[in-house]
């Protein structure tokens, strides 16, 4: 018994317990400071769900050697454009967010095979320099946005006419049509966004097959040790640009899920600050900048989900005050940094007898 | 004979285009869009003499970690905010003037030190990603200097000045008329040529640090933090402590830009209290990249030229935007949009040219091993 | 050993120079006034125009009060130790009289008041702290033969924008609260009320404080029976 235990702490390890223990504290916190624990709750899958298939998108670059995907906003610009160009089409509906989705990829393999060919040349600097091509790329699509010729009235400033608002509401077209996808809502406060959690784990699932393909070995092989992978004939810098690409993609279409949730598209500088959160939700799961799994996905949306959920509303009505913005800041980014200065410890392997 | 020398010309030019391809990049936006913003000569230099007045200070704070190989510190966010608490306090006091600079600067010292010290240990359990983590830290203590300014000062911090308080009763304004400090250093040794007035005094400051910054690098100490950014194994191996000297490396820059911060905020002569500090870190490293430093070397040098040609852009950028597609907005994201692809591409510059001189090593390795190996 | 000794002086001599750097940098405004003086029974009459220098800077000229005009100019100063010149002027522009004088003000007192005929009929509190603290006791109070009772709570507004609440005196209640209030014309606004807070009495008075003076005690009771001595200086 005592060694099952101390297994599962090793597997889990100390901070994501300290962590998980942090987050059933504030869960019972809420109740004695009237907090409904049961909005709380469906808030946390709620943005577990929105959040999800982002962190997702970290797996395959961190899979393929190519660090952590600071340069998400690429994949979230694709995204965009499927949004955009699916409401331009007054396309409504799970008809109109798959259209989304159906628009977004293209773009987003186009844009992932770029940012690929420009990792490849910069080997060892990859999530610095992702950072400032999502910055960038940000900036420059802010002025595309200005002049793209989209004329939906929905969409474009309506005095004096041309480019797009900053912010686009998608309550007439496919505002949440995955959520409310066989919702089970219990009572007043229980909502369970089922279609959402299940396009969710059809994600996991299709990535998780990936990995099982010969690609999907090969490029965790190439992520490993791509001295090694070279010399098994395999061409690193091929499997390199498919990471990128994969990790774009799912970018564009985690922002489509995200935004169905939301209710708004949001351009221009909206994408700007969005690798973040999904670079700490996987870091919290347990990844390294060297390896990533679905399980770490999973444990570190819900666990960065539900912090940046409970807190702010457990303390502000502790002290009485709304400070939910300045200890967003505290904890997200005390989150990420913990997890950047953590020292990566090699367990030994045991041996069974 | 000559097909060589002409081919070793043919490189030395090709190394000069891709070492100073930033700058040059820069200059060549500056011929194109000058013209384009309509903007005076005059006004120009104006513009420049002061902001190299402005930021000097704290460009020049970001060279010491670049010696250490600690990359471009983006912690020298922290520095600016001690200054403004700082600040804060010396506005509370109603302290005037000169004095109330040297006040600012002695009293923000204790927690700039602090702060880069917490920094510098940050920063040593996350070696090989000290650029990110720095960035990630930055936002971290700017939720803490939330904490302490916005809703700490005012109720468990005792503040009498009821001008600089929010409303609410607690927390501090969100922009503060700097009226006793402003331009008090700019204007301690006037001098006015055509109209345009030269502030001497924050000058010499500058110059004092580049004398500072000249000679620590000839100490032991600098010395120390070459030899760490060269190789940190060697150096550890040469009994140099590594570890406590890269912590000095960056409370000495949190310091310099706690300092560089006060001289820009008094130049400026009103403080945002949440917003002034938060792009310095992206400005000032951003300027010393476009002067032609890297991640692994920067300069004085580096620094002004840096300054004066991002600068030049930020000033150009909306007007030329405006011109070219008739919208100003355009030219305000180019500028946001210049600002972050000029990073990038610098760090992918130099991360290029590192890759290219390990193929190189290696290369040459091998060479060197058939020649060895057919001359056995 | 010796490392140790350099740091902790270096510490010693920056928090040295910091409050030297306090001292000399703080603000003191000093309002000059050429307005009449009151201090008990003497009295001084302001004058035509004066000419005032301070520590050597822009010289301002100030004409006697009329209308609106309060006879005032205001000049912000730093540092403890100042230098004043003063010329009464006739209609000319010529100089009658001239007196020059130093005098040093306290780190403490951010705002002063500078009254020129008191300054050249050399009377105590020329310059003193405009900042005047008034000490409201809510105590017993005893004029010819009688004594007057307290109130159980009574909330005091001190020119309109400062609230002080006291009980009376016991239970850990000492029956005194105190307030800042600036420069010499003042209103006390005083409401007596019950332990559910209803007013059952309120009062209202003006007063003028002489320049000299700058701690001050009212007692409530003496001020509800319009009683004599109701406002005094404060003893500590």
């Amino acid at each position: 018994m005592m060694e099952k235990i101390k297994d599962f702490i090793e597997a889990a390890g100390w901070p994501r317990l300290i962590i998980g223990l942090f987050l059933l504290v504030l869960f019972i916190t809420a109740p004695f400071v009237e907090v409904n624990i049961f909005t709380s709750i469906s808030d946390v899958i709620v943005r577990f769900g929105m959040w999800g298939i982002l962190v997702l998108a970290m797996v395959p670059m961190v899979q393929g050697g190519c660090g952590l995907n600071f340069g998400l906003p690429l994949g979230i610009i694709a995204g965009l454009l499927g949004a955009v160009t699916s409401v331009e089409l007054q396309l409504t509906g799970i008809g109109g967010f798959l259209s989304a989705v159906a628009i977004a990829v293209p773009f987003g393999i186009g844009l992932g095979l770029l940012y690929g060919v420009l990792l490849n040349r910069v080997k060892g600097d990859e999530m610095t320099i992702a950072l400032y091509v999502g910055f960038s790329s940000v900036a420059a699509m802010s002025m595309a946005w200005l002049k793209l010729p989209y004329k939906s009235p929905d969409m474009i400033w309506a005095y004096g006419g041309s480019g797009l608002r900053t912010t686009i509401s998608v309550e007439k077209f496919w505002y949440h049509s995955l959520n409310d996808f066989w919702t089970i809502q219990i009572g007043e406060h229980f909502y369970f966004p089922t279609g959402m959690i299940l396009f969710f784990a059809l994600m996991c699932l299709l990535v998780w097959a990936f990995f099982h393909t010969k690609t999907g070995t090969a490029m965790t092989a190439a992520g490993s040790n791509p001295e090694y992978a070279r010399a098994s004939g395999v061409n690193v810098n091929k499997m390199r640009i498919i990471s990128v690409v994969l990790s774009t993609v799912l970018g564009a279409v985690g922002i489509i899920v995200y935004e169905q949730s939301f209710g708004f598209i949001q351009l221009y500088l909206g994408p700007f600050w969005m690798a973040f959160p999904a670079v700490a939700g996987i870091l919290l799961g347990g990844a390294s900048v060297h390896k990533a799994t679905i399980m770490n996905v999973i444990v570190g949306t819900f666990l960065f989900q539900g912090i940046l959920t409970m807190t702010p509303s457990v303390i502000n009505n502790i002290i009485q005050t709304d400070m939910s913005e300045t200890i967003r800041i505290i904890v997200s980014n005390g989150l990420i940094l913990y997890a950047l200065t953590r020292t990566i410890t090699i367990k030994s392997a045991k041996v069974k007898a | 004979m000559n097909n060589i020398k002409s081919q070793e010309n043919k490189n030395k030019v090709q190394r000069f285009f891709i070492n100073n391809a930033v700058p040059l990049l820069f200059i060549l936006f500056a011929v194109l869009a000058i013209p384009m913003s309509d903007l005076s000569v005059e006004y120009l230099i104006a513009e420049m003499i002061t902001r190299l007045a402005r930021y000097s200070f704290l460009v020049l704070a970001l060279l010491i970690p670049v010696i250490a190989g600690m990359g471009m510190n983006f912690g020298i966010v922290l520095g600016a905010m001690a200054g403004q608490i700082g600040l804060i306090f010396v506005m509370d006091w109603n302290v005037m003037g000169i004095p109330a600079f040297f006040l600012a600067i002695i009293i923000s010292m204790p927690l700039a030190i602090f702060l880069g010290w917490m920094a510098g240990i940050a920063l040593n359990h996350a070696k090989g990603r000290e650029m990110v983590t720095s960035y990630i830290l930055g936002f971290f203590i700017n939720g803490v200097y939330q904490l302490i300014v916005l809703y700490s000062m005012g109720s468990i911090i005792p503040i009498s000045n009821s001008q600089i308080v929010l409303p609410r009763g607690y927390g501090i304004r969100n922009a503060i008329d700097l009226v006793n400090l402003r331009k008090s250093v700019d204007r301690l040794i006037p001098l006015e040529i055509n109209g345009i007035e030269i502030p001497v005094m924050t000058f010499i400051l500058v110059a004092i640090l580049c004398v500072f910054i000249i000679w620590f690098r000839k100490t032991k100490l600098g010395q120390d933090m070459r030899a760490v950014g060269q190789n940190m194994e060697v150096a550890r191996n040469a009994g140099i402590p590594v570890e406590r000297t890269r912590i000095l490396a960056i409370v000495i820059s949190t310091v310099l830009a706690c300092i560089g911060q006060i001289i820009f905020l008094q130049n400026i002569g009103t403080m945002n209290t949440y917003n002034s500090h938060e792009q310095i870190g992206m400005f000032s490293i951003a300027a010393l990249l476009v002067g032609g430093a890297s991640v692994a070397k920067a300069s004085i040098k580096n620094a002004f030229v840096g300054i004066i040609l991002f600068h030049i852009m930020f000033v150009v950028a909306p007007r030329a935007g405006k011109t070219l597609m008739g919208e100003a907005q355009i030219g305000e994201y180019f500028r946001v949009f210049v600002s972050y692809a000029i990073i990038a591409i610098a760090l992918a510059l130099h991360a290029w040219r590192k890759n290219k001189e390990a193929e190189f090593a290696r290369r040459s390795l091998r060479v060197d091993a058939d020649a060895a190996g057919t001359s056995e | 050993m010796k490392g140790w000794i350099l740091k902790s002086s270096l510490i010693i001599i920056l928090i040295v120079l910091a409050v030297f750097l306090y001292i000399i940098g703080k603000e003191h405004v000093i309002f000059v006034e050429n307005n009449t003086f009151i201090s008990g029974e003497k009295v001084y009459e302001p004058y035509e125009i004066v000419r005032v220098t301070l520590d050597g800077g822009e010289p301002v000229e100030i004409k006697k009060p009329k209308g609106r005009s309060l006879g005032r100019s205001k000049v912000s100063t730093t540092g403890l130790n100042h230098s004043i010149l003063v010329e009464i002027l006739d209609d000319d522009d010529q100089v009658i009289e001239k007196k020059e004088a130093k005098f040093s003000v306290k780190n403490s007192e951010a705002e002063l008041l500078l009254n020129i005929p008191a300054f050249m009929n050399d009377a105590e509190g020329w310059v003193a702290n405009n900042q005047k603290t008034i000490y409201v006791e809510n105590k017993p109070f005893t004029a010819d033969g009688k004594t007057y009772e307290p109130y159980e709570f009574v909330r005091v507004i001190l020119d309109r924008s400062k609230s002080l609440e006291i009980k009376k005196p016991g239970d850990g209640h000492t029956g005194m609260d105190s307030g800042v209030v600036t420069d010499l014309r003042h209103t006390l606004y005083i409401e007596i009320m019950d332990e559910n807070e209803t007013v059952l009495e309120s009062k209202e008075v003006s007063y003028t404080v002489e320049h000299a003076q700058v701690k001050l005690l009212i007692n409530i009771p003496a001020v509800m029976y319009d009683l004599d001595g109701w406002i005094t200086d404060y003893e500590d």
